[in-house]
Formats: structure tokens, C-alpha cells, sequence
């Protein structure tokens, strides 16, 4: 059994997800541009997390009549925060820096972080678009949750383990996407909409003048947007270890082909927000229920039935 | 130049611009929005996000009052400017920059902490009188505000909150449970709003129970500049995409309309690009989906969209006799009530009212309710 890296890889681990969020921000910003018919240079895009950040931190920080700075601050924190533990269990090649037993219960758990995390900086900051917003997130969580966690289980029926690790290993000959597609989509649909990311912005959306984010300007908009991008990357990240062979590959190391495999869901997202109009949380609650979790559950129910044939559990 | 003064310049060579301006201003207003995208300078969603305040045309008093409330809430290093003229906006915009990135003016302009100060707290403020002439605040007590505008609504026997916050209200909501009901205006200084209107609506949740649209600073029969028609129905549906969510398409649409406006006679050009982006909205199986709410009967917006498209595509040429749809503030007011925020966004969009001088009375509308 793989154990987890050495605590050195603790140190490494916010470094990395940042990286490849810079990476994710400049794509982001040469795919709106050449959606808007006004394209960005790949030099002016990769220039432009820094740009961002630093014009973030040189901001003044701004504080709304009677908002409750105690509860925004929280949430701010705890949404980046949050992404980084659910981080903690993706395998870096191999080896998470934590490789704990109940591996995905603990990803699921921090992800759901999230949910307080938006709604308190959207009710903090005593402002009605701000609030709308935060409301907004909650009602996405009742629609893509349940969804996520029947994926989530699917993968560990067919490793028959909670562990992160297991779930590479059994996917030493077949990835999972090959058995479980439907589990890999509904998957990849509630990471976008975990990190509130196109087409499920609406939390943030433009209708709402930036809604959970509306009233945020200086280093609290930076924490804000920086754990958001950071839960967009740990989501999907953690669907290459669970459907997409983690290290596994020909040729190259183990780090580098989930490098690479990550890049690669990233930008699947990526052109997909740029893609879709903002699908709205009622009409995904209503899709969600009737056709994700019917369908997620029908997998999960033909993976059993496999591991079982082949006298698993 | 030292390590402070070069991170600043840093922050600010990209800075977020929020356009505001009153009734009458489209022309100049598309003028700076087409400058601001030429710039690649992102458009901000709220004051909190904004680094440059551009100020198009003469606003009015009450318009003007909002200014110095918005101008409050936006964080330094912050820099404002008024255009009034077409020429005005390349020197305004290189100004704003040079603004930006000077240290001591930054100083002068960070005085305050960054709260919104309350009314009874802020008797006329304007930190820099010198570039701007409307000082006229005495109606600073009127009930203004922006998208963020609950502080300043003293609704009549609504408690008061230390800083000068109105309590929410109780009322019966659509199921008939009383439910906390809240006094806010919308706009005038929201993303994809039309120029200079306030509606000031009565909220449960997110849905509207009860609305009144009116305009900022004009008199009732004022003759008020608008846009041509092909290039106002361009920016209605550049509007409802954007508040879609679409972004890329809301972008080139407004970049045709750009070019109806101040294009160099490339109609025919126009008019291919226009009839491509309408095949691509109607390709899209996802639109009608998402704007199709269940109430109003499956995609009035979607109706308007198209009207829109038509009216656009007619006013170029080649699309035959038609004449734009235009809605009054008292039709826009009924079709507010009972939709959710979201649809109410969409519907001013896609109604894009104007004012009418023969029709409406801005002050003396009765909402539908």
C-alpha cells in the first residue's frame, strides 16, 4: 500500500494548486477572449493573475453599513481553506499528502465547506444582491450534491474502498470512465457547479452585480475569488484519481500524467463556461433530480452488479 | 520611482471601469463602453469591483446624487472622470491611469476607511470638486441608492438599525405567509441596466411583489435622445445575453452595435455577422431552457429576443417593414410583479424602456399591483 508523501509535500501542495491556477485563470482569460470576438495574447493572459492579484492587494478594503465583517471574514477564509484540505487526499502521482481512510467521505466533507462559506460572505455583507447570491449557492447545493455523492460512491464500489489510493490502484488496467461514464459526467457537472463556475454562476452572476461577491473589494476579494478558483482546481483534480487512471499512463511519471490529466479536465471546464449560458439553479434542481439521479444511481447499481460477478465485496 | 509607486503602477495598468450615465446618453455611453473593450479594460459589477468611475454626460441632480453614493463605496486607488463629448473619452480614459498610479493623489482620495457613510452621517461629499460641476446635492436627503440601496430607504415605520438602516417589513407572500418584505430601488447603477431608470420594488426573497419603474431626472414630455433603432435592439439583446450568462455572444453583440453606430458603412457586413450570431442564439438548445421561466409562458424573453433580432435585422435592411415594440414604465411595472430576480432582470433588458413624452409621466406611475 502507498503511503502518504513525506510532510515536505504539505509545503508543496498550495504551491502546485496555485500554479496550475495561474495556468487556469490566463486560459480562462484567452477563452473569453476569443469568445467575445477580441482575442488576448497567451503573453497578456499569463501576466494576468498577477495583475490581478497585486491589483487586489494594493486595494482598499471595503466595509458595508452594519455588515457583519466577522461572519464575511470567516466565510472568505473557510472557502479557501476548504479547498486546500480537500486537497490534501489527491494523490501527486501516487501519493496524497494525506492518505486518509475514509479518503472521499473527507474530499465530499470539505467541499460542502463551501456551501456555508458562500452563504456567509453573501449574508455578511448586509447587502440584498449580496444575500440573493449566497441564497443562490445554497439552492445549487440541493441540486448537485446528491448527484456528486452518488459519483462519488460509484467510484468506491468499484475500488471497494474509501481511499484515494485504492481507487488509483484498481484502475491499474481500466480507468473508471470506461465502466462508469455517467458517474465521470455527473461528476464533472458538479464540480463546475461546487466552484460556482459557468454555466453554474449564478451565485456570482452578472443579473446580481457579482452577488456573493458584490460588496468584496481589496484582499477580501482576492481570498474569495482565489478559493474559489482553488475549489474549481482540487474538483477537478480529484476526477482524475477517481475516473481517469490518476498516475497511471505509458511513458511519463506518475506526477506528470496527473498534471497533464488535470490540465485536461481544467480545460474541459473551461470551454464549457465559455460555451453555455448560466443554467439557473431551479431549472439544474429539476434536471438534476429527475434525470442525474436516476441515472447515477442506475450506475452505481451496474457497477455493483460487476464487482459482484467477479465475487468482490 | 520607488518599490510602493511601481506596485502601484502595476495594480492599476488594467483597471475595472464602471460606465454611469443618465436618460439620453446611449450614443456617448456605447462610445466609452467600445473604448473601454478596445482597451481590453474589464467592465466592473459593482462599486466594489471598480477602479475607474467614468461619468457620461451631465447627469441631473438626482442622478448625480447616486453618483456620490456609488463614488463612496469604491475602494482606493480609485479614479473618477466626466466625459461630455466623444473626444473627451481617449484623454478622460489615459487620464484615469496617470490618476491610478499617483501615490499622494491616491492619499487624498483614501481619506475614509471605505464604509458607506450613512445619510444623516454625510452632508454633500465630493472629494474632487474641481473636475466635476454638479454640486448639486441639497436634495442629498431624496431617496436614491444603488443596487445596494437598502441603507437608504426609510420606509415609513420600518424600525431603525444603528446606522440608519430600514428594517425589513411584514407581508403575505404569494402563499399567503407572512414573510419579511424589503424596500429596495434597483439601478440606477446595476450591470446591463438601461440608462437612468430606478425601479424601486418591494422584495420577498427574490421575488417582486410589487414594482415601480421610474427615470432619473426627467421632466415629464422632455424630449430625450435615443439610440437608432437597429442599435438599440442590439443592445437589448446584448443586455439579456449577458444577464444569461453568455458572455462571448453579449460581447459581439455589442460590438455590431458598435459598429451600426459608428461603423464605416459596412452594412452588408453587418447584417451577415448579425444573421450568423441570431442563427447561433437559435441553435442553442440551452437558452430556451434557461429563459424560458415557468410562470410566464414558457419564454416571453425568448419572444422578445427575437423581436429584437427582427427589429435590428429590418432597421439594417432586407428584413422588411417592422416596427420596434416599445414598452411604457406602467406595462413594465405589471410584468415585474411575481418574478423572481433573475426574470426581472431579464425582463427590463428585453423591455429596454425609454421615456416616452407623449406617453408616461415618469413620477406618477402606478405600478400594476
Amino acid at each position: 500500500m502507498s503511503t502518504a508523501l513525506p510532510l515536505g509535500g504539505a509545503a508543496l501542495l498550495p504551491g502546485l494548486l496555485l500554479a496550475v491556477t495561474w495556468a487556469a485563470v490566463a486560459a480562462d482569460a484567452v477563452a473569453a477572449g476569443r469568445a467575445a470576438g477580441r482575442p488576448v495574447s497567451w503573453t497578456v493572459a499569463l501576466g494576468l493573475p498577477g495583475r490581478e492579484a497585486v491589483r487586489l492587494l494594493v486595494g482598499q478594503r471595503r466595509r458595508t453599513a452594519a455588515g457583519d465583517e466577522l461572519l464575511r471574514g470567516i466565510g472568505g477564509a473557510a472557502l479557501l481553506v476548504a479547498a486546500l484540505m480537500a486537497a490534501a487526499v489527491l494523490p501527486l502521482g501516487l501519493r496524497p499528502v494525506a492518505d486518509l481512510g475514509p479518503g472521499l467521505v473527507w474530499f465530499n466533507a470539505m467541499e460542502v465547506v463551501a456551501w456555508a462559506a458562500v452563504w456567509l460572505v453573501g449574508w455578511g455583507a448586509n447587502s440584498t444582491v449580496s444575500l440573493i447570491g449566497g441564497y443562490r449557492f445554497v439552492a445549487q447545493g440541493l441540486a448537485y450534491e446528491l448527484p456528486h455523492m452518488f459519483a462519488l460512491i460509484t467510484a468506491a464500489v468499484g475500488a471497494q474502498s474509501l481511499r484515494v489510493t485504492d481507487v488509483v490502484a484498481a484502475q491499474q488496467g481500466l480507468w473508471f470512465i470506461v465502466i462508469m461514464p455517467v458517474a465521470f459526467v455527473a461528476f464533472l457537472l458538479s464540480a463546475a457547479a461546487m466552484a460556482f463556475w459557468g454555466p453554474f454562476d449564478a451565485p456570482v452572476g452578472r443579473d446580481v452585480a457579482g452577488g456573493a461577491a458584490a460588496e468584496l473589494s481589496g484582499v477580501d476579494r482576492l481570498v474569495f475569488s482565489t478559493g474559489r478558483w482553488l475549489l474549481l482546481v482540487a474538483s477537478s483534480a480529484m476526477a482524475v484519481p477517481l475516473f481517469l487512471g490518476g498516475g497511471h499512463g505509458p511513458w511519463l511519471p506518475a506526477w506528470a500524467w496527473v498534471l497533464v490529466k488535470t490540465l485536461a479536465v481544467l480545460g474541459v471546464l473551461i470551454v464549457l463556461r465559455h460555451r453555455v449560458p448560466t443554467i439557473r439553479m431551479e431549472r439544474w434542481t429539476e434536471f438534476s433530480w429527475v434525470v442525474l439521479v436516476p441515472a447515477t444511481i442506475a450506475q452505481a447499481l451496474v457497477v455493483t452488479l460487476v464487482v459482484l460477478g467477479r465475487g468482490g465485496i | 520611482m520607488d518599490l510602493r509607486t511601481a506596485l502601484l503602477r502595476a495594480a492599476v495598468a488594467r483597471p475595472h471601469v464602471l460606465v454611469v450615465g443618465g436618460v439620453g446618453t446611449d450614443r456617448l455611453r456605447a462610445r466609452v463602453e467600445q473604448e473601454v473593450a478596445r482597451r481590453r479594460w474589464p467592465v466592473a459589477t459593482a462599486p466594489a469591483d471598480t477602479d475607474v468611475v467614468v461619468v457620461v454626460g451631465r447627469p441631473g441632480p438626482e442622478l448625480g446624487a447616486v453618483i456620490e453614493d456609488v463614488w463612496v463605496g469604491v475602494p482606493a486607488p480609485r479614479a473618477r472622470v466626466q466625459v461630455v463629448d466623444e473626444h473627451e473619452i481617449v484623454p478622460g480614459l489615459d487620464e484615469t491611469v496617470g490618476t491610478l498610479g499617483d501615490l499622494d493623489a491616491q492619499r487624498a482620495l483614501a481619506g475614509r476607511d471605505g464604509s458607506r457613510p450613512t445619510r444623516a452621517a454625510s452632508p454633500s461629499v465630493d472629494e474632487d470638486d474641481e473636475q466635476h460641476e454638479h454640486s448639486a446635492h441639497d436634495d442629498h436627503g431624496a431617496e436614491h441608492g444603488t443596487e445596494h440601496g437598502t441603507e437608504h430607504h426609510h420606509h415609513g415605520g420600518g424600525t431603525e438599525l444603528p446606522g440608519g438602516l430600514a428594517m425589513a417589513d411584514l407581508a403575505e407572500d404569494r402563499d399567503g405567509l407572512a414573510l419579511d418584505q424589503l424596500h429596495v430601488p434597483l439601478g440606477p447603477v446595476l450591470p446591463e441596466w438601461p440608462s437612468g431608470l430606478v425601479v424601486d420594488v418591494a422584495l420577498q426573497g427574490d421575488v417582486i411583489q410589487d414594482a415601480r419603474a421610474r427615470f432619473l431626472d426627467v421632466e415629464a414630455g422632455e424630449a430625450v435622445e435615443r439610440l437608432p433603432d437597429a442599435a438599440r435592439a442590439l443592445t437589448s439583446v446584448a443586455r439579456v445575453l449577458a444577464l444569461a450568462g453568455w458572455s462571448g455572444p453579449a460581447a459581439r453583440t455589442r460590438g455590431l452595435r458598435d459598429r451600426v453606430l459608428f461603423g464605416e458603412g459596412d452594412t452588408a457586413h453587418v447584417a451577415d455577422e448579425l444573421d450568423a450570431l441570431r442563427r447561433r442564439v437559435h441553435r442553442s438548445r440551452v437558452l430556451p431552457w434557461v429563459l424560458g421561466s415557468r410562470k410566464s409562458s414558457r419564454g416571453a424573453v425568448l419572444d422578445a429576443l427575437e423581436e429584437k433580432f427582427s427589429s435590428a435585422r429590418a432597421a439594417l435592411g432586407g428584413g422588411g417593414e417592422h416596427r420596434p415594440t416599445t414598452t411604457d414604465l406602467p406595462a413594465l411595472d405589471a410584468r415585474l410583479v411575481g418574478a423572481e430576480f433573475a426574470a426581472a432582470r431579464l425582463i427590463v433588458a428585453a423591455a429596454n424602456p425609454a421615456p416616452q413624452p407623449a406617453l408616461a409621466e415618469p413620477t406618477s406611475t402606478e405600478g400594476a399591483s
